[in-house]
């Protein structure tokens, strides 16, 4: 264990803006949707172009894409939107929305500068350099790109100069302080090698579909290790991540085991996933195996895809969640304590509801504010003919919304999220984040081939909420992987500063609790990554508090 | 994201003798001769045909099924009654004389050289004398000479199941099913055909068109359920089987599918008890398939039971040590019983030996999806080799050696393989079970 010290608490409480009651969400009985699709009202246009023309016959890399992201570009408070796309700039592009408050947005993309160049799959959020500008890393089928925050709402293309261009084929990335040298280092998971000479497609049933990833050769994933001074050199391999078959569309950043260093869990398709853990001075040790998460149920490899870490059974550990297949188990894996995972879908009531969906996006999340961790998840196929050799097997699937009924249990409660949140999409990318400030998770999907979706959680209740934002001088560095504990009344949550989880996408950087029916002052504990903690006692609910060291 | 179905190694490890008959192979039917194969003949290698036919050939006349054998043989006597000999030698044979049933239906064939039962008869002899390459040209034959008639399209589809050719098997279904597509048996065979080839989507799909023909025939249901659980489909799965169990399924089989079908989703101890009731009533009526221990092994984990789970989890690994779901499930027992490295001991040989079954399903998938291309069976049996396997790639040598014979590759390999399979084997890390 690293010593810790005790700041002495400096307190900014800040209401943000936006953060009254929107005067439009009128309340609503509970047979209300939960959701609803605001996306054209809130001006967002946009269509994912996954690049196949054969509409019945893309490739693995036409099926695969893409994701999105949430981040306060402009630092204004509000959440901005990024949607990744899966062809050039001059047929589409990625797109940036800035939030102009009361959930209407507008698109900033080029004078932002942040386009893209190639067939994008994900990106990751950080201030990597610590000038407090969140910066955006964009993970490609070719060159990734890292756009530094100018801090004057445009962005720079710094690649070349960082050297963090990766190559082949990256799908998911995540910053954190792997050498624990005091800056952020970047993490990159590809894919397969995968060329236009490559086997495009495979006959599977009489059909043509995309080839099995296992039909490529899996590619290693990358760590650029952050030099201090703009610029990282690749060192996977001398840290221990070695990753001779992962095929990665999942990467977690978290402190599984409690020993205040960084972790990394890495989703791999079709082969055993992997548990890096930090072993300190820079070096990781691959323990999926022993911990119990490489494989699930049966001992049988995933499909893993999109993924989160969460306490969802209240128990003091965290647990762990993947997407799958459809006719695989649900990944969701439950943390014993001592480093070990067991696998839990049945128990927890997950098996049967996510048997026929095929997952990527997926996150933990407190969407009705009753104070536990409820899953929700987006769901498509990666073959368009499915339903002509499997009809129960949709090639767009409706979105999933488990909620959390205590004792580790869950029920399907999809259904009561309403019409626009069933609407069938081909589901990828998954974002969430309050983009109202109004203290619930809205969500933001990307969907293959077709267009991105938002969604306003309009979930009608008179439970409260307290949403932390952490402020360090050190920047990100010491915010990310923070671990934050709430206490009000008799009970008591842990959660952790963290973006990259879901599929390829990056979330909102605030710690948003639900706190039941309590109105009890409330008290915080702010650990923060790298060391030190902050208590903050006696807040009044429903609001966001920053919260800073000093 | 894969397409494959799941499972893939139980699916295998669950395979039935097939056997052969004029119109089925389920029990009370004309003829049910099961028939021990390690090699067919390919169906492409079969170049005899038949003669041009003037006239279709009627079938078998029902009249003649009717005589008394007394009047069978008398008409067959005279010399000049081809139905009669035709019918004398079917007789023969279902008395398990196929040496005699190959005279008499040569007989008929000097007087119809063109009756597609003859020949369809000569293979089914052959089939029960271990000449599975005889059959398989008797079996085409007779279906030049009456492309029609199922009855030898199935007989040929049998025989390549049979010699674990699944693949092929599958296609020659398909096939018939083209020629009658109301035909449930083809649509069920070819379900079967896909199952044990490992793709449980492909064999869903064939079995719910044998349901949409044939709602209530158990056996499909029983195999639906089967597939379903390994696919995942679990729900579906404990409503099919049921379904069959109602409609006469008497199957251990069936029962030990259902059982594991609510371990794999029990949430609870209620749940649980039932996947019991159901695993142990298969295991006592004689089911001890690798799938039943695991099973049995899930439930009483949900159930609490960690002593009883453990127990006869080691009871599996005794009789299947390459299982790896049960290596899995017993980490998880142990791990909850605090021990440790016990559990470390049986995750890690239970990702040993699920990256190992995905290998070898990779080398099987790719004989499926191309089997004409010999460089797969090479891969496969110099993966076996290398594995000190040896003796299990013979079979996919002597496909391979069918395919182009006296390859001198092939042939170098066929001989080490040979050579091993002599020798006493004492174990085989990999082998999958069951």
């Amino acid at each position: 264990m690293r010593p810790f010290h005790l700041f002495t608490a400096l307190l900014v409480l800040s209401v943000l803006p936006g953060c009254a009651p929107r005067p439009g969400k009128a309340a609503s009985s509970r047979a209300e949707p939960w959701f609803r699709d605001v996306t054209a009202a809130a001006g967002v246009s946009f269509t994912h172009h996954s690049g196949f023309v054969e509409v019945m016959h893309p490739n693995l890399l036409q099926t695969t894409g893409s994701g999105c992201g949430l981040l306060d570009y402009d630092g204004d408070g509000l959440l901005d939107l990024y949607l990744i796309d899966g062809t050039h700039p001059k047929d589409g592009g990625n797109r940036l929305f800035r939030n102009r408050g009361h959930f209407t947005f507008e698109d900033v993309t080029d004078r932002a500068g942040v386009q893209g160049h190639a067939y994008g799959m994900g990106c990751a959020v950080a201030d990597y350099d610590g000038d407090g500008h969140p910066d955006l890393y964009v993970t490609n089928y070719g060159t990734n790109i890292l756009y530094h925050n100018r801090g004057d709402g445009t962005f720079e293309d710094v690649t070349s100069r960082a050297g963090v261009a990766g190559g082949g084929w990256s799908t998911v990335s995540a910053f954190v302080d792997a050498d624990g040298d005091g800056d952020l280092d970047l993490y990159v998971g590809r894919y397969v090698r995968f060329t236009e000479k490559s086997k495009q497609l495979c006959g599977r049933m009489g059909v043509m579909v995309g080839c099995d990833p296992a039909e490529y050769v899996a590619e290693p994933d990358l760590l650029y290790l952050n030099q201090g001074n703009g610029t990282f050199r690749e060192g996977a391999a001398r840290a221990g991540l070695r990753d001779p078959n992962g095929r990665a569309l999942g990467v977690l950043v978290d402190d599984y085991d409690g020993d205040r260093r960084p972790d990394l869990y890495v989703a791999n398709d079709g082969t055993g996933d992997y548990l890096f853990h930090n072993e300190g001075a820079g070096h990781f040790k691959e323990v999926g195996v022993p911990a119990g998460i490489a494989y699930s149920t049966g001992g049988r490899a995933l499909a893993s895809m999109g993924c989160d870490w969460g306490d969802y059974d209240g128990d003091g550990h965290l647990d762990l969640v993947v997407g799958s297949f459809d006719g695989e188990p649900e990944g969701l894996y439950r943390g014993s304590g001592q480093g070990l995972f067991t696998a839990a879908g049945s128990a927890a009531g997950l098996s049967i509801a996510t048997s026929r969906v095929l997952t990527f996006g997926l996150g933990f999340v407190d969407f009705d504010r009753d104070g536990d961790l409820d899953l929700l998840q987006v769901n498509g196929h990666v073959h368009p003919l499915i339903e002509t050799v499997d009809p129960d097997a949709p090639y767009r699937q409706a979105r999933q919304l488990f909620e959390n009924v205590g004792n580790g249990r869950f029920r399907d409660a999809s259904a009561s999220a309403g019409p626009d949140f069933l609407a069938p999409t081909v589901g990828r990318g998954l974002a969430f984040g309050d983009l109202d400030n109004d203290g619930d998770t809205d969500l933001l999907t990307n969907n293959n081939g077709s267009p991105g979706v938002l969604l306003r959680n309009d979930f009608n209740t008179s439970n409260h909420w307290l949403g932390v934002q952490l402020k360090h001088p050190g920047g990100d560095l010491r915010t990310l992987g923070a671990q934050v504990v709430v206490e009000a009344g008799k009970r008591r949550w842990t959660r952790y500063c963290r973006t990259s989880y879901s599929f390829a996408s990056s979330n909102d950087p605030r710690v948003l609790f639900g706190l039941g029916a309590s109105t009890d002052p409330v008290n915080v504990t702010v650990r923060w990554a790298g060391g030190g903690e902050t208590q903050v006692r006696s807040l009044a609910p429903d609001r966001y508090v920053t919260i800073t060291p000093q | 994201m894969r397409l494959s179905g799941q499972l893939k190694g139980s699916a295998r490890a669950g395979a039935r003798p097939a056997c052969f008959s004029f119109t089925g192979c389920c029990p009370g039917n004309r003829a049910a001769h099961a028939v021990s194969l390690w090699v067919v003949v390919a169906a492409g290698l079969i170049t005899a045909g038949c003669r041009p036919v003037a006239a279709p050939v009627p079938p078998s006349s029902p009249e003649y099924s009717q005589l008394p054998l007394e009047e069978v043989r008398r008409r067959a006597n005279s010399g000049t009654d081809a139905r009669a000999l035709r019918e004398l030698a079917y007789r023969t044979l279902q008395q398990g004389d196929a040496e005699g049933a190959l005279r008499q239906s040569d007989l008929a064939l000097t007087l119809d050289a063109n009756s597609s039962d003859a020949h369809n008869i000569r293979g089914m002899a052959y089939a029960q004398l271990s000449r599975p390459g005889d059959a398989a040209r008797e079996f085409q034959i007779a279906v030049k000479c009456a492309p029609k008639r199922l009855g030898p399209r199935l007989n040929l589809g049998r025989l390549f199941l049979t010699a674990g050719q699944y693949a092929v098997a599958a296609q020659v279904f398909q096939e018939a099913l083209r020629v009658d597509p109301k035909s449930e048996k083809a649509a069920r065979l070819a379900g079967d055909a896909w199952r044990l080839a490992g793709s449980s989507l492909t064999a869903q799909k064939y079995y719910r068109k044998a349901l949409d023909l044939h709602p209530d025939n158990p056996q499909t249901l029983a195999r639906l359920g089967e597939v379903l659980v390994n696919r995942g489909r679990c729900d579906e799965a404990r409503e099919i089987l049921a379904r069959a169990r109602e409609l006469g399924d008497k199957e251990a089989r069936t029962r030990s599918y259902l059982g594991l079908a609510w371990a794999i989703t029990a949430a609870g101890p209620e749940e649980a008890a039932t996947a019991l009731e159901h695993l142990e009533g298969a295991r006592a009526a004689g089911e001890q398939g690798s799938h039943v221990y695991y099973g049995l092994g899930l439930a009483y984990l949900t159930r609490g039971d960690l002593k009883q789970s453990a127990q006869v989890l080691n009871e599996g690994l005794q009789r299947y040590p390459d299982v790896p779901g049960l290596h899995y499930t017993l980490a998880d027992v142990l791990a909850r019983t605090g021990r440790a490295a016990e559990s470390q001991k049986s995750r890690e040989r239970s990702a040993e030996l699920t990256v190992l079954h995905a290998r070898e399903e990779r080398f099987v998938d790719a004989l499926s999806e191309h089997p004409n291309e010999i460089r797969r069976y090479l891969d496969y049996a110099d993966w076996l080799f290398g594995r000190g396997e040896g003796a299990r790639a013979l079979p996919v040598l002597q496909q391979a050696l069918r395919i182009r014979p006296k390859d001198p590759e092939i042939s170098r390999r066929l001989t080490r393989a040979q050579k091993q399979a002599t020798r006493p084997v004492t174990s085989s890390p990999g082998r999958k079970a069951g």
